[in-house]
């Protein structure tokens, strides 16, 4: 069974490195951005099982990248990161359909948790994401 | 002061009348008619006096209370006159300044265009610009909250069913913070008439002013019941406590204690709740724990009040999934 593959957004890249190895201990494919631009023309090419997002990040914030995936894909699970506590970019995160919130610092293992029980839910649902190209069933 | 003086003046006066002509009665009675009977009718009159003085001062007491309401409600009345002016001012400013920050945002965006990096001096200023601009817009965004009406039309919203939505949300962030949250619903709840994102937003606000509060953990309930023609929704938590010099100014707007608030919301909270006819309040003990309580009227009782007030539905309700 192929690896499959989350998409990472965050601007601290040692930081995302970190997690990323963890992930692909955890038997997860991990690709990398770091700001928002850059996320966005790899969730045009790519179809992640999951996706981890920053709220602040460069050129394009994590809020508004939400909002334009979510136009075109309802069903991959996003899972949205932020540095700070504000309940207004939490609120803002759930209305456009973000899946889940953790604040960092992060407890890896939980990161890790959210991500298996997001991917297994969509594998067990057998919903593709809607974009074309890989399935995430495949 | 002007609304109790008068009245006390007039009643006073009329006690004292009252009391001079039972005694000049009583004393022009006693020295005729047969033996002892004077002396009982000056008996029966000063017993009379004094239940007719109880029975005045019960009425100065409550045309006393009634006059300081009044009062209070005048105050009342010019203080919200005053906040709805401010209000409009505030909103008309809010809409300006976004408009500023749309075309801030749009320059923004050519100087990352001309930025080759995020790594040199200029990508890091344009970074910082970037995150400004957000938290400005963010700011903007919960104070037109504030400021804007009810919508017309509302739809009808199971607060069940959206509380069980916050807590799945947030249930990574709240085992994190070893908080365990529940939703205790009672059976038939009834749904509430609403705007559904605004009611979601207060509860997740609660929710995580709830976890905030419990920095070693704890449990926050939300707790859900029918109680006659409105749903009582009651959030609770094992926190710290609202310190009572605190407790006065929780609603009000750009009040905070923590470093990173903002104050809004809980002012948007009671103003969404306040706007669909509910009230909200809490109730704290430093140490123990703050419950929220919030009542919202049914969404068929909110029905019934449009047609007693002969308003035509603005839309049919949805119908029961």
């Amino acid at each position: 069974m192929p690896r499959r593959m989350i998409l990472l957004v965050d601007d601290d890249v040692s930081w995302s490195e970190t997690v990323a190895g963890v992930l692909r201990e955890a038997g997860y494919d991990v690709h990398l951005a770091h700001d928002g631009d850059r996320a966005a023309a790899l969730l045009e090419l790519e179809s992640p099982a999951l996706v981890i997002l920053d709220v602040h990040l460069p050129r394009r914030g994590g809020i508004q990248l939400l909002k334009n995936f979510r136009q075109r894909n309802r069903s991959t699970p996003v899972v949205m990161i932020s540095g700070d506590d504000a309940a207004g970019s939490q609120d803002r995160a759930l209305a456009e359909g973000a899946s889940a919130f953790l604040r960092k610092p992060l407890a890896l293992d939980l990161l890790v948790k959210a991500v298996r029980k997001h991917v297994e839910g969509t594998a067990q649902s057998g919903t593709g994401n809607g974009s074309g190209g890989e399935a995430c069933g495949t | 002061m002007r609304y109790v003086k008068r009245p006390l003046a007039i009643i006073a006066g009329a006690i004292l009348l009252l009391v001079v002509i039972r005694i000049a009665v009583a004393i022009w009675a006693t020295p005729g008619g047969p033996p002892g009977a004077g002396l009982r009718l000056a008996h029966y009159l000063w017993i009379e006096t004094a239940a007719d003085i109880v029975i005045w001062l019960a009425a100065v007491g409550a045309i006393a209370w009634l006059a300081r309401r009044a009062a209070e409600v005048d105050s009342d009345r010019r203080r919200l006159e005053h906040l709805a002016h401010v209000a409009l001012l505030a909103g008309g400013l809010a809409h300006e300044v976004r408009n500023h920050l749309n075309a801030l945002g749009a320059y923004i965006s050519l100087l990352r265009k001309s930025a080759p990096s995020e790594d040199g001096e200029l990508g890091q200023g344009i970074e910082k610009l970037e995150h400004v601009s957000t938290a400005l817009d963010e700011l903007l965004t919960d104070f037109l909250t504030l400021t804007r009406p009810v919508k017309d039309q509302l739809e009808q919203v199971d607060l069940a069913a959206l509380a069980r939505e916050v807590i799945d949300f947030l249930a990574l962030d709240l085992e994190q913070s070893h908080v365990e949250a529940r939703v205790e619903a009672a059976p038939g709840v009834p749904p509430v008439a609403g705007d559904r994102g605004k009611l979601r937003r207060v509860i997740l606000n609660l929710l995580v002013n709830a976890r905030q509060a419990m920095p070693q953990g704890g449990t926050a309930t939300v707790r859900l019941r029918s109680r006659g023609s409105q749903v009582q929704l009651d959030v609770e938590d094992t926190g710290c406590g609202i310190p009572p010099e605190e407790q006065p100014h929780v609603f009000e707007a750009f009040f905070s204690t923590k470093d990173d608030g903002i104050g809004l919301g809980l002012a948007v909270a009671k103003r969404t709740i306040e706007d669909l006819g509910g009230q909200i309040s809490f109730e704290s003990r430093p140490g123990r724990g703050t419950t929220f309580h919030i009542a919202l009227p049914t969404a068929a009782e909110h029905e019934a009040t449009l047609r007693r007030l002969g308003r035509p539905r603005a839309q049919p309700p949805e119908p029961a999934v």
